[in-house]
């Protein structure tokens, strides 16, 4: 007699207005290979937990999004945002396909600089510029994007003492018809002080207006707030203009536009929510379009798009480290990548992807993490096959925020790997050691004298 | 020659019913052959799947939140087993999904007729206001709230009392900063910002179903006014009334939002000024359809036409005065039904 | 003690003491089955075994764990008398 195939017994009883969820509805996916490369490969290799980066996706996102500006408007220019990703390794890609560096400390802005970006290259935002910071970017011909009064005041001091004057750009925050209203990141434009700031900066005589840029929000899934963005921002352009006679160079609309991914408290999943680039695209180049500049003082485009171009070249490895069942009967499983290094998963319901599915029941399960801390949880309920200790799932899309968010934090930060459009598998950032994160302690003598077995 | 055959979502059928099954109800008493109908179903307990003489086959179907690929493989699976020619798509929460497969179902042989993505943005409660200002259509005065703030500051452009609601449920009622303050906070918790304050009207509530042909035309409508209510707040027995006045209004407001295929409006009349405000625009039909057959303008079954690609003419206001009332029916089901939706995902009452 | 459970050959499991219904997979439905039938619970991974394509240690951890999950949601109890 032949044998049947196994698969562990399961039974699941029906709860009330819920029993469809075991029934045919859920679709059962899989996910075995990324770019070509099996999943149990890289995890044999490298180990896991595993952060995998597509080289391939990133430049196929990039290039679809520079199209989709490029041909709908004469001149744009992508900055990388470095706080969504500043792997070196990644960095890079997007530097060789023309993105400059769009950093916002002068952490980031010196990790451009060793990448070998020029100072006009870079675009330096964010409300916290040290005076050394400022003057170095000033200096090199970064394109600074002035917060608040006190930065533009600091930043006139400083080109009084180089004796110079410097091109700035100010930050401009205003209603898009969105919510929540991001209004703490530079000067207002509804009532008026961002063309205040405009105009005190030219009388100044030490700083003229280069650009306007704009932050008003993350994760936007109404295209329409980027056409009221940018033309409010072309508005106030205008106006300077009018005003003072001097055309800026370039309007920035920075960066927030969605990614694929799906926030929790969001019903569909991104892939069907998220407007595709084009969209955007058409909202941003439309409202630059119709504001009427002169054919020879059409402002340059800039986006520092971050997480749109990223998210979904960015995989996490992991491994069942152990099934359980809750008190209160749900299925609950512990993998070894946590919340230290997927911060992301707090605000988004990521795909949890087995590598193989052995069939059997899908049932509705709580993912944890390894961390001994209640908050470790990656995905609240996810519909998963059973699974065995070291069977491997992706998580995905975990390209944006994670590598530059993660915390060391119980356990050690995991390698990131990179598949190159070749196939090439390469090690981008090793994984840490207990010395990573002690060589930067001391002890005093009088602690380290005695020993623990004392 | 096989049937026509029509799938209809939304067979839940409780004390807050879905339109699924009047809907059902009213293709079979407008369809001049006897057609076949497939329940899509989100769940194995919800009653219409058991009803008789509704659906002849019934299949669970995956939840929107799964996304519009799962949705589509689950359609072309029934289809390759049932060849359906139309859907009607009855719910609100699956309306996007629907929309984002039009094509691929068209593509399949399956037709819809259904509002637009950007008519389905229209509705937004946030956004309401901009059928006033880019459409002009009436609606109450309102604004968003993100800050508490905002509300001392309420005074200078309402008069109280307010409604302050969530932006998708929940609504109150406020006859001072300080009542909207509490349901502010509420709301927040509940539902997230933005909160929406809106003008209280005092006046006379209409709930309508209306069909629009998608190029400013009304197929037909059908006002009524509510005469019973649940708990809820939701009709539970009402009757047909025929006002020129909102005649006009709900044919103005079709025709300026270019309305494609079904809704349920809620209009308000002003008291004191006898003006028509738009309160609500739901892109399907309601639970209460039924009455526009008994009123002789059997909509669903105009939009199964319109969907078939056949011309509908204009129907002439209803007759006032066509009265429904609900009511609750325990049916007895068999275990194996059950046994069958669950475990297969569906049930068929027609031998193939 | 299982006189109340009416299971089906596809795995659809009713208990008419508590009146909530299961889905049961195809080795869950078999050795609930095996119970119902009269085969004691000591006797189950070796029927697993026979049946099915898995080891012994598999079998010993699944159908223990499988047993407490029955007891757990009150489908089998413990016969204590």
């Amino acid at each position: 007699m032949t044998k049947q195939a196994y698969e562990k017994p399961t039974i699941i009883k029906h709860t009330g207005g819920l029993a469809n969820k075991f029934g045919r509805g859920i679709s059962r996916r899989t996910l075995s290979r990324i770019d070509g490369i099996p999943v149990t490969s890289l995890i044999e290799e490298h180990g896991s937990p595993l952060f995998v980066f597509s080289e391939h996706r990133i430049r196929q996102r990039y290039r679809e999004a520079y199209r989709a500006f490029s041909l709908r408007y004469p001149k744009v220019q992508f900055s990388w945002s470095y706080k969504t990703n500043y792997l070196d390794a990644i960095c890079r890609i997007y530097h060789d396909e023309g993105s400059w560096a769009e950093v916002v400390s002068e952490m980031e802005y010196e990790m451009a600089r060793r990448l070998g970006i020029p100072g006009d290259k870079i675009l330096f935002n964010g409300p916290y510029k040290p005076k050394p910071a400022l003057a170095r970017a000033l200096d090199e011909g970064a394109k600074v994007h002035l917060d608040h009064y006190e930065e533009l005041y600091q930043a006139e001091q400083i080109a009084k003492e180089h004796g110079k004057k410097y091109p700035v750009s100010i930050r401009v925050n205003m209603d898009t018809g969105i919510h929540p209203r991001w209004d703490r990141f530079g000067f207002n434009y509804d009532n008026g002080e961002a063309l205040d700031a405009a105009l005190r900066l030219h009388t100044g005589g030490h700083l003229y207006l280069d650009g306007l840029h704009c932050h008003i929000g993350t994760f936007i899934l109404e295209p329409d707030a980027y056409r009221q963005a940018a033309s409010k921002l072309a508005a106030l352009a205008k106006e300077v203009r009018n005003k003072t006679g001097m055309p800026i160079s370039y309007i920035d609309v920075g960066g927030g536009f969605a990614s694929r991914s799906t926030l929790h408290e969001q019903y569909a999943p991104g892939t069907d929510s998220s407007p595709p680039i084009d969209d955007y695209a058409e909202a941003v180049t439309s409202a630059l379009l119709e504001a009427g500049f002169g054919a020879d003082e059409m402002p340059t485009l800039m986006l520092e798009t971050g997480r749109a171009l990223i998210d979904d070249a960015g995989f996490m490895l992991t491994r069942v480290v152990g099934n359980k069942r809750l008190a209160d009967g749900r299925r609950a499983m512990v993998i070894d990548a946590g919340v230290n290094v997927l911060f992301t998963s707090f605000w988004y319901r990521h795909d949890v992807l087995p590598v193989i599915d052995r069939g059997g029941m899908l049932e509705e399960t709580v993912v944890y993490g390894p961390l001994c801390m209640n908050i470790d949880i990656v995905r609240p309920s996810v519909h998963l096959p059973p699974l065995e200790v070291d069977d491997a799932l992706v998580i995905r899309p975990v390209g944006a925020y994670n590598v530059t968010q993660w915390m060391q934090f119980i356990r050690l930060r995991p390698k990131v790997v990179l598949i190159g459009t070749e196939g090439q598998v390469d090690l981008i950032r090793e994984a840490e050691t207990v010395d990573t994160i002690k060589h930067l302690e001391k002890t005093p003598p009088r602690l380290s004298a005695r020993s623990a077995d004392e | 020659m096989r049937p026509l055959t029509i799938a209809v979502t939304g067979l839940n059928a409780t004390d807050n019913p879905a339109p699924g099954v009047p809907v059902i109800r009213s293709i079979r008493a407008g369809s001049p052959e006897p057609c076949r109908i497939i329940g899509l179903a989100y769940d194995p307990l919800d009653p219409g799947n058991y009803m008789e003489g509704i659906a002849d086959d019934i299949y669970l179907m995956p939840y929107p939140s799964q996304g519009a690929q799962v949705l589509l493989e689950r359609i072309a699976h029934i289809h390759g087993q049932t060849p359906i020619d139309v859907i009607l798509p009855t719910l609100d929460s699956e309306l996007p999904t629907y929309l984002k497969i039009q094509g691929d179902l068209r593509d399949l042989g399956v037709r819809m007729f259904v509002p637009h993505e950007s008519q389905l943005r229209l509705r937004s409660k946030a956004k309401f206001n901009e059928l006033k200002d880019n459409l002009g259509i009436e609606v109450p005065k309102s604004i968003t709230l993100t800050e508490s703030s905002q509300i001392p500051k309420l005074d200078d452009d309402f008069r109280f009392p307010v409604m302050v609601k969530g932006q998708f449920y929940d609504a109150y009622i406020a006859y001072s900063p300080m009542e909207v303050e509490g349901h502010f906070q509420r709301i927040r918790s509940k539902w997230g910002l933005p909160v929406i304050v809106q003008q209280f009207i005092t006046g006379e509530e209409y709930d309508v179903v209306a069909v629009g042909d998608g190029r400013g035309g009304l197929v037909g409508a059908v006002p009524m006014r509510k005469m019973q209510l649940t708990d809820k707040g939701k009709a539970w027995g009402g009757i047909t009334i025929n006002d020129p006045g909102l005649n006009r209004f709900i044919e103005d407001a079709m025709s300026k939002l270019a309305w494609q295929g079904p809704c349920e409006l809620e209009i308000m009349r002003e008291q004191t000024t006898g003006k028509h405000y738009m309160l609500e625009i739901n892109p399907r039909f309601p639970a209460w359809v039924f009455l526009s057959v008994g009123a002789g303008r059997n909509l669903p079954w105009a939009t199964v036409e319109l969907a078939l690609g056949r011309d509908v003419a204009p129907m002439e206001p209803a007759a006032p005065g066509v009265l429904f009332l609900r009511h609750s029916f325990d049916q007895i089901c068999t275990l194996a039904d059950y046994e069958a939706l669950t475990t297969a995902g569906e049930l068929h009452r027609t031998n193939k | 003690m299982y006189e109340n459970l009416a299971l089906s050959e596809n795995g659809f499991l009713f208990d008419g003491r508590t009146g909530a219904t299961y889905s049961l997979n195809k080795s869950g439905t078999f050795l609930l089955k095996q119970l119902i039938e009269g085969a004691r619970p000591e006797a189950l991974k070796e029927k697993l075994i026979e049946s099915f394509d898995v080891d012994e240690a598999t079998a010993a951890r699944d159908v223990e764990q499988f047993l407490f999950r029955l007891k757990d949601l009150r489908v089998t109890e413990e016969d204590e008398a």
